[in-house]
């Protein structure tokens, strides 16, 4: 066998590695681009704005789209400060001891629990034993939940990205720990935990398996009035009327799949330049 | 403000963050314990052996049967096939991303992976459906395309994220000196890629490997969407299976709240909840070793 | 010239890290309004001397101390510790501003302090007052709300005395504070610091021998961890009791 010169094989094997990251990447614009191109003829303000019929073979998805919102909004009130909290205390409080590991390590298994664990846990505890019943309130709990280790990292990452010294200045004056946390690193590391955070509401909004037995309804045919009404959510009216209901018309299901996926990724796109952006700005 | 009140004030705070601080700790320790309790209460009533053993799934018949080895298998199956077309695929995308791609091209590359990541597991379902699994059908010659092998692919697009985001990483904190060093004797940059970079950034590697798995096995919609659910023993992985996560999403809706099907559920949580344990208990080990280098 | 009391009294004082001695029971008195200046090369534990009198040093979990440092007779391991670094302020090898204009960073401490008065006006005063005192307030009165990282090396590192001497401290600890600075900026700094010897007590921590003997009253060395001599920085100078000291001063090692 001929053995390539180095200079060739680099070539060769860079062609290759520029082929691979093609494969993992192609899909992406697929999936985009079937969706969009499908569905864009079903989506009008109409489809947004009202209620299935005709057994959600027409109509809008108007309910769907109230749910998901209502229920990401809730879990992220309970997630976001609590997240950010425990960042706090690992990255500016902890001590390199024993119960700090633990806390890493449950954060790191919190991570990697599936999601539909974290449904089933929903419903043991928030659905039975709290008798919160399937409600918005218990699908965000149980979200929030599967979020925090997201957040708690995110966040942790900006905490540590704020300079050791400006602490060290502050601190120098007399300015307490808290203080210094809230007046000098807070504001600097907010940009790092916004764009973190919303990156994680885009990603709980597609979620399904937490909600399924937690929140979500096959349809409901009114708004949620409460955080204890049963709702739909649009991951879950997405997976119903492509799997669940024979002769729905294709258009709906693209329709519905662009909206969500269109939530999702305007979110993450717009959490990604916000982030880009300010990394530029950045004064330090 | 007062002085003191501002103390107290500061003190007050500082408890509650702490109680953040410890609070993943609680929330692990309730899941677990959660879990458990009806996975024993399960067990008094069915053998755990049988279990983990029992090649039969049938909850509705008379007596019930709940052997998990054939969603075992199939969660095997399609994990397995998922690693093997995501992890050189994967690896070989951070490599590019990293080493080979310009910065401007890094930057977008990068940004893609991540909204990759935000892709709603049904979404990518839905389209696997509609159009993976009638591809693989006529493609195979084989009379369904809801097949472990539809799974794996759809899995194995669903871990590259994870797997891409945590070598490139690795990778890039490879320290320059040792590029630097390996380059100032004459080698090529893929030589150096390729015995230095990948060789330093291996535990890294492992740890975005084990987290890839962890994901794959515990994905539950689209993997519930393309492989047909069939409780069975596949032979090759052109037949249907059933994975654990899509056997705990399609039957809650109809068991009984506190039966013995909604508890063999649960046990099948427990399962799911000691595998990803574990596995990300060895990924955390191999980026701490990474990290300590 | 009369002796002035004593205002910091240290006994006996030994640092640790990791269980390895980095300062070795040290005793010694600082007078009020005197400017003394630790010398020695580095590693000779002059930083972690200065870090221990206003307790920077206490969140490193691999620090240990023993000994005891009075202020006014009143230990300080045994004080409230934002009430002791209000009283004994420090300034950094670099200058720090923190990312806000140059009004606020003056007005940041006393603020969080809650020392600030309500009024616009008081706190004007106090901005006014503090940049005069550091010598700063004619290059920068005319553009106090612009950040303060856009200031040169040399006026951030005065903007950072500025904000030490607007929570009125009784001494303040200069950590090699010339030393990312040119000379013409050293010199502003150093005669911002023979200026505030009126009312301040002042500790100086300096790699750089002329600095010691162009501004400060009484100079001590340090080597090894330990403090080898102590005295009058003239008499230091010119006639060095220790041979170490006179090898360090005329530059044989160091």
């Amino acid at each position: 066998m001929m053995k390539l010169s180095p200079k060739l094989s680099q070539k060769f094997s860079f062609f290759i590695l520029f082929c691979a990251t093609m494969l993992a990447i192609i899909p992406v614009i697929i999936i985009v681009s079937i969706i969009i191109k499908n569905g864009a003829s079903a989506v009008s303000w109409e489809f947004l704005s009202s209620m299935p019929k005709d057994g959600m073979r027409a109509g809008g998805i108007l309910p769907a789209i109230i749910g998901t919102l209502s229920i990401v909004a809730c879990a992220i009130v309970v997630t976001i400060p609590i997240g950010v909290c425990a960042a706090i205390y690992l990255n500016e409080y902890a001590k390199d001891n024993l119960l700090t590991r633990i806390i890493k390590l449950a954060i790191v298994n919190l991570a990697g629990i599936p999601s539909v664990v974290y449904g089933l846990f929903g419903l043991g505890v928030f659905v039975m034993f709290l008798e919160l019943g399937v409600s918005i309130i218990s699908g965000a709990l149980t979200l929030s939940i599967m979020e925090l280790p997201v957040i708690v990292t995110t966040a942790r990452g900006a905490l540590n990205s704020v300079p050791q010294s400006f602490r060290e200045a502050s601190l120098a004056l007399g300015v307490s720990r808290w203080q210094t946390i809230r007046y000098v690193v807070l504001p600097n590391a907010l940009p790092g935990i916004l764009t973190g955070s919303i990156l994680s509401i885009a990603r709980i909004s597609g979620e399904t398996a937490p909600i399924l037995f937690t929140a979500a309804a096959f349809y409901v045919p009114h708004l949620p009035n409460t955080v204890f009404d049963q709702v739909m959510a649009l991951p879950y009216h997405l997976y119903i009327i492509s799997t669940q209901i024979p002769n729905m018309p294709k258009n709906i299901i693209y329709g519905t799949a662009l909206v969500l996926l269109m939530l999702v990724l305007s979110m993450s796109l717009i959490a990604i330049i916000a982030r880009l952006y300010f990394r530029k700005k950045r004064k330090w | 403000m007062s002085n003191d009140l501002r103390k107290f004030k500061d003190k007050f705070i500082e408890k509650i963050i702490f109680f953040c601080g410890i609070l993943s700790i609680i929330f692990v320790i309730l899941i677990f314990s959660f879990l458990f309790k009806e996975g024993i209460a399960f067990f008094k009533d069915f053998s755990p052996i049988k279990f983990i053993v029992g090649q039969f799934w049938y909850p509705a018949s008379k007596p019930p049967q709940f052997g998990i080895l054939s969603l075992i298998i199939g969660s095997i199956f399609v994990t397995a096939g998922a690693c093997i077309i995501a992890v050189p695929i994967g690896i070989a995308s951070a490599l590019f991303i990293s080493e080979v791609a310009p910065k401007g091209i890094r930057d977008i590359l990068k940004s893609i992976v991540e909204l990759m990541a935000a892709i709603p597991s049904v979404v990518i379902g839905f389209i696997g459906m509609v159009s993976l699994v009638p591809l693989v059908r006529s493609i195979f010659g084989i009379p369904t395309g809801l097949t472990a092998f539809s799974g794996s692919i759809v899995l194995a697009f669903m871990a590259m994220p994870t797997i891409v985001t945590i070598s490139e990483d690795a990778i890039r904190s490879v320290p320059w000196q040792y590029k630097e060093g390996a380059l100032a004797l004459g080698a090529t940059k893929w030589q150096t890629i390729r015995r230095i970079v990948l060789k330093a950034a291996m535990p890294g590697i492992i740890a975005a490997i084990m987290l890839g798995i962890g994901r794959v096995i515990g994905e539950t919609m689209a993997v519930m969407m393309v492989t047909g659910n069939a409780a069975q023993i596949p032979h090759t992985i052109f037949e249907p299976v059933r994975t654990m996560t899509a056997t705990i999403a399609a039957e809650m809706g109809e068991t009984v709240k506190g039966g013995l099907h909604y508890r063999a559920l649960f046990a099948i949580g427990l399962v799911l909840f000691s595998i990803t344990f574990l596995v990300n208990f060895i990924a955390d080990l191999f980026l701490g070793r990474g990290k300590k280098k | 010239m009369v002796k002035q009391p004593s205002k910091i009294q240290v006994e006996k004082l030994s640092c640790y890290y990791n269980d390895k001695c980095v300062l070795q029971t040290l005793s010694l008195d600082i007078c009020k309004n005197e400017i003394l200046s630790i010398i020695g090369p580095s590693n000779s534990g002059k930083t972690t001397f200065l870090r221990t009198l206003n307790r920077m040093n206490d969140f490193d979990h691999n620090y240990s101390r023993k000994g005891m440092v009075f202020l006014d007779e009143e230990n300080i391991f045994h004080m409230n510790m934002e009430k002791l670094r209000m009283r004994v302020g420090m300034l950094f090898a670099m200058p720090i501003p923190l990312p806000m204009t140059i009004y606020e960073n003056i007005i940041y401490a006393p603020k969080r302090l809650g020392i600030a008065p309500k009024g616009k006006s008081g706190k004007d005063a106090i901005v006014e007052r503090a940049l005069k005192d550091a010598s700063l307030w004619d290059e920068v009165k005319d553009r106090l709300n612009s950040s303060a990282m856009k200031m040169s090396g040399g006026q951030q590192q005065r903007l950072c005395i500025a904000r030490i001497l607007a929570v009125n401290p009784e001494v303040i600890l200069f950590d090699e504070p010339c030393s990312g600075l040119d000379p013409i900026s050293t010199a502003k700094v150093e005669e911002t610091m023979r200026a505030l010897k009126k009312k301040y007590t002042i500790i100086l921590v300096t790699n750089n021998v002329k600095q010691a003997s162009r501004v400060s009253d009484v100079t001590a060395f340090f080597l090894m961890s330990r403090l080898v001599e102590i005295n009058k920085t003239a008499e230091l100078f010119v006639s060095p009791k220790e041979k170490e000291t006179e090898d360090y001063i005329t530059g044989r090692f160091g």
